[in-house]
């Protein structure tokens, strides 16, 4: 007589070859020798005919598997698409299931299968709808923010006393009255999509003006956040000398021209000109820069906090003398040398 | 056969007006319209003192480096000046989104100043100046091509008598316009061809756009090297 484990290995493969039958025999007789084969009644709830037997199967295999979440799933959609099962007492929640349910809907929420996990919260407020700790889930995992408020208010009716449930509510209802504030906060918890969508319902709904321009920015600065976020980022110190050669760059070749092309005749002026540009331009550079590069914070501060802004405003001002003296000075001289031309054209000297 | 670039039919990426441009566009025009006047004010030859003249920078004479930021303002004729604007305007405003309104306005005189510097190593031996905005808008030409390569254009084509519009890759048209500079800039060097239009300062200009660079906002930047669009 073949063990229990060859038995499930042929079952398995006639389940395979499509011998639906034959499979269903063999499985039968998996479990009838070692009950605790989880994988044959999983194998048996899908095998078997009537919804029933299937969700017997699957109850079985839900209690050698306890909280298997698309064993949870799938049992919620056959109840879903049976009804009259539950009705007749089967599948059945414990409060031991609630629990359970709570974890697996979470697991679910967290793996990005939203849908599916409020799908099982719903399903077991239907048989259990004094359970507090599925009412939060739900309130924290679906995405409509009148369900939220709708579950935090069952949760607090339950039990006022649950604090965090007060708070979440008093911030929903803040937000929901304020749709900016609600953008903000979504932004805040990464849910770029939805807060998106926000700022979407306000520019093609609100009746102000500013508010759909608003609206409008906003989605178009997370819409190039959102991409940003595919970008090769770029060394902040190298976007720094880069942005700060640009403009030595230019005063250079403006010195070559100035002095004949050739390199010979530059004055020696050109030297601390050239390092005033330099620095200028790095000073413009790194006051400039969104996010702050890591030096920055390190010597002045975060961004907006205590005399950062000061610091910033000054040491800007500080790179634009710096960058644009020698260039002032440069065109005074340049002018100047024009001036003794002109002079020369007119006086016919020339 | 006519072929000229029409409008750049992408929108901006990061908004606002290209003030830069169209300053620059306007600066042009009052220049050309009070160019007879300041011929009478200053009753001399304008076009020697504010023009590019080789002979003059190389000798250290004039306005040097100014000069050549000034020649780009001065234009022959309306025609001369329209023909530049319609480039400056096609190929500038993205290129001014790109780098942000100071930045461009940096690239836009570096480019002028690398046409002025191909165009005097050239004509060393010439004492005619040399006018025009052509080449550093030859410098935007360049920069777009870097940046926009997949960039589309409205174009208007006139094949015969039959005009049209087709809205084409920017990238073909840069290519168009660089084979119909190197050709005659290349028998102007070559041959001592006469010539009217200077092409190599159009070519200094356009390798000027390799400069873009170290002009981008920090964003375009990083979509630069990341090889997404700008």
């Amino acid at each position: 007589m073949p063990s229990p484990h060859e038995l499930l290995r042929s079952a398995v493969l006639a389940a395979q070859s499509g011998q639906r039958e034959a499979a269903r025999s063999l499985f039968l007789e998996v479990v009838r020798q070692d009950p605790y084969q989880a994988e044959a009644w999983v194998y048996l709830s899908r095998l078997a005919d009537e919804p029933q037997d299937q969700l017997i199967a699957l109850e079985t295999a839900l209690t050698l598997k306890p909280g298997d979440p698309d064993l949870l799933a799938r049992r919620t959609a056959l109840l879903l698409a049976f009804p009259h099962l539950s009705e007749h007492g089967l599948g059945a929640a414990s409060p031991q299931d609630v629990d359970n349910t709570v974890e697996t809907a979470r697991r679910l929420s967290g793996a990005g299968r939203r849908a599916e996990a409020v799908q099982l919260l719903e399903e077991i407020l239907k048989k259990y709808p004094h359970a507090e700790s599925a009412w939060e889930a739900l309130s924290e995992i679906h995405p409509n923010p009148a369900r939220k408020a709708e579950a935090l208010e069952q949760t607090l009716t339950l039990n006022p006393h649950n604090r965090e449930a007060q708070q979440r509510l008093d911030l929903l209802r803040h937000v929901q009255q304020e749709p900016f504030r609600r953008g903000q906060h979504l932004e805040e918890r990464g849910e770029f999509e939805q807060a998106i969508l926000v700022y979407k319902t306000l520019a093609a709904h609100s009746a102000s003006p500013a508010e759909r321009l608003e609206a409008q920015n906003r989605i178009e600065r997370l819409l190039l956040q959102r991409e940003a976020e595919s970008l090769q980022p770029v060394h902040p110190n190298l976007n720094l000398v880069r942005l700060a050669l640009g403009p030595v760059l230019l005063f250079l070749l403006m010195l070559l021209m100035q002095s004949g092309l050739n390199p010979l005749h530059l004055p020696m002026a050109a030297i601390p000109g050239v390092a005033s540009v330099a620095l200028g331009g790095l000073l413009v550079a790194v006051t400039g820069m969104r996010p702050a590069p890591a030096i920055w914070v390190e010597y002045i501060g975060s961004p907006g906090t205590g005399d950062e802004p000061e610091m910033r405003r000054g040491l800007r001002l500080l790179g634009l003398a710096l960058l644009l003296a020698p260039y002032t000075l440069f065109m005074i001289e340049a002018g100047h040398r024009l001036g003794v031309l002109q002079a020369a054209m007119f006086s016919g000297i020339r | 056969m006519i072929f000229l670039p029409l409008n750049d039919t992408e929108p901006n990426r990061y908004g606002g007006p290209p003030i830069v441009t169209l300053v620059l566009i306007t600066v042009n025009f009052l220049v050309m319209v009070l160019k007879p006047f300041m011929w009478r004010i200053f009753t001399t030859d304008l076009y020697t003192l504010y023009g590019s003249v080789p002979q003059f920078l190389l000798q250290e004479q004039g306005g040097g480096a100014l000069a050549s930021i000034t020649s780009t303002f001065i234009h022959a004729d309306f025609i001369h000046l329209a023909g530049n604007m319609l480039f400056l305007w096609v190929f500038g405003r993205r290129v001014e989104d790109a780098c942000g309104p100071w930045r461009y306005l940096a690239f836009y005189l570096l480019a002028g100043l690398s046409a002025d510097l191909l165009s005097t190593l050239i004509r060393y031996k010439e004492d005619i100046p040399g006018i025009g905005a052509s080449g550093a808008v030859a410098g935007l030409l360049g920069a777009y091509l870097i940046l926009f390569p997949g960039g589309r254009i409205r174009a208007f084509l006139l094949l015969g008598f039959v005009p049209t519009f087709p809205r084409i890759r920017a990238l073909w048209f840069l290519l168009y316009w660089l084979v119909i500079q190197i050709i005659p800039a290349a028998l102007v060097a070559l041959s001592d061809t006469p010539y009217s239009v200077n092409y190599w300062a159009h070519l200094g200009g356009f390798l000027g756009g390799l400069f873009i660079i170290f002009f981008l906002r920090s964003e375009a930047f990083s979509r630069f090297l990341s090889s997404e669009p700008v």
